[in-house]
């Protein structure tokens, strides 16, 4: 018997049960962000409502436990046409298309749409989703520190990197859901690009920066 | 003595995780299956006591860098996963940190009885909530489009939106249950040892392994099939009561009828 590989072996084990139980462990516990956020109820021709409870009380009914907070508003504009505006901050998200497959939607993606937001391109995921009568357009993306991570494995790899070096970081995923209908969906999407243009001109620096990334 | 050390310092650093798994994971849908697959592989070993006894009494001389490397591995997987809450990883560490220990002290001769009880443990993992998600959700579609389409076929009066079934007056949501998911894990880990300790060659348990994924998914199609039935004739209140608990009994009894008929088919064919 080797008795010198039961040494090594000893002093690797014990060295990573040190770095291991040592040291005390940085877990994600929200930034606060959401809190912070002052989103105008009145926004251009936009009139706002929070429905942050009642979305939250659909969403807790799922399996959504990974939701550190959320914010959601329903805006109207003048001409009577509504939006749902919503922010989540989590250290981890679910593919809204998983979410809203198992609320009963069919869904179809589309190609991505590009938004100019104060001189930023935003490229947001684009779904069309459908339950009887109801049908949205639903624009999403997800933004890690200012950083649009628009791939899954983009996000994982940012969480990975953001986790390694243990900094406090602000994950969001902002979606905005427009009443639509399959032949005015273009009709739609210049409702958003509205909004977003309008809203991003009530936003401060830092918030802009957080929301739609940075220039 | 020193060998001793050496496995009750890797009791030590695992004992924490298996309790967080315990707290976390144990009691979530897809994972109820782990239960059982630590004191399975644990048996496994057992089993073989004799050949690892004789295996570990030889002298195994060479520099095995490759199996320390795949050690460390393990071990750096197991720190990094732990320190950052990734359960996932450091429960996969499990597996090349024993292939490289194993390997390392006791010669690539110890592999043969412990490659399978090892790997076995990979079935321990817990599966992303991304990943797991992107495996269910088309599952629970699945069964809900087929289930329509057996009763619609049979002429009962049912109607699907997404993963809702109206059938009459009642409805049923296709929860994760079922998806099959937890079926199909559940039923793969025990079959899977029961092909392995199992008689004949090779591609016979290839076959028997390959059967595992259709007997579990047909089962669960059965059940959510005869949960709508129920629930049709008897409504929601007991096809969603005793009746959606016990259900899941029909999986099993399909799964593993299925199998035991393909291992007695061939054995009659390869005989």
């Amino acid at each position: 018997m080797e008795k010198y590989k039961y040494w090594v072996v000893i002093i690797l084990l014990l060295s990573g049960a040190v770095l291991s139980f040592a040291f005390t462990k940085e877990k994600y516990v929200g930034t606060g962000f959401i809190a912070k956020l002052d989103l105008p109820v009145v926004v251009a021709k936009w009139r706002g409502e929070n429905i942050t409870e009642e979305v939250n009380g659909s969403i807790q009914r799922s399996t959504a436990n990974f939701i550190s907070d959320m914010l959601s508003y329903q805006y109207t504009n003048n001409e009577g046409k509504k939006l749902l505006f919503i922010i989540l901050d989590a250290g981890n998200f679910h593919h809204p298309k998983g979410c809203f497959t198992s609320a009963g939607f069919n869904i179809r993606e589309l190609d991505d749409t590009e938004f100019n937001v104060m001189g930023r391109r935003l490229q947001t995921h684009t779904l069309f989703t459908e339950k009887g009568e109801e049908k949205f357009l639903s624009f999403y993306w997800i933004i890690i520190d200012k950083n649009i991570v628009h791939e899954w494995i983009d996000q994982k790899i940012k969480q990975l990197y953001f986790s390694l070096f243990n900094k406090k970081r602000v994950g969001l995923m902002v979606r905005i859901d427009v009443l639509t209908d399959k032949d005015k969906m273009k009709d739609s999407m210049i409702i958003a690009k509205d909004f977003i243009n309008d809203m991003s001109k009530t936003l401060h620096q830092e918030e802009l920066d957080y929301i739609f990334g940075q220039r | 003595m020193v060998n001793y050390v050496v496995w009750s310092l890797v009791i030590i650093m695992y004992a924490p995780l298996f309790y967080q798994l315990y707290l976390f994971q144990w009691d979530k849908i897809d994972y109820t299956h782990a239960y059982f697959i630590l004191p399975l592989s644990l048996w496994l070993v057992w089993r073989k006591r004799k050949d690892i006894k004789e295996l570990a009494q030889q002298t195994h001389p060479g520099r095995h860098i490759g199996s320390l490397i795949i050690l460390f591995t393990g071990l750096i997987m197991f720190v990094f996963g732990w320190k950052q809450e990734y359960m996932f990883i450091s429960t996969l560490s499990l597996v090349p940190l024993l292939f490289g220990l194993v390997t390392y002290l006791y010669g690539r001769n110890m592999l043969k009885p412990l490659f399978f009880p090892i790997l076995y443990l990979l079935l321990l993992v817990p599966v992303p909530l991304g990943v797991l998600d992107s495996i269910t959700l088309p599952m629970r579609h699945g069964t809900s489009v087929v289930a329509e389409k057996i009763l619609v076929l049979l002429n009962y009066p049912i109607k699907r939106e997404g993963l809702l079934l109206t059938i009459g007056y009642s409805e049923i949501f296709m929860g994760p249950p079922c998806s099959g998911f937890r079926s199909l894990i559940t039923m793969f880990s025990l079959m899977l040892t029961y092909v392995y300790i199992g008689s004949g060659g090779f591609s016979k348990k290839i076959i028997l392994t390959s059967c595992i994924a259709p007997f579990a998914l047909f089962g669960n199609l059965i059940r959510v099939v005869s949960l709508c039935l129920i629930t049709f004739y008897f409504g929601e209140k007991v096809g969603q009561g005793f009746f959606h608990n016990f259900s899941g009994i029909v999986i099993f009894v399909i799964t593993i009828s299925g199998l035991i008929g393909v291992d007695s088919f061939l054995d009659r064919k390869l005989q």
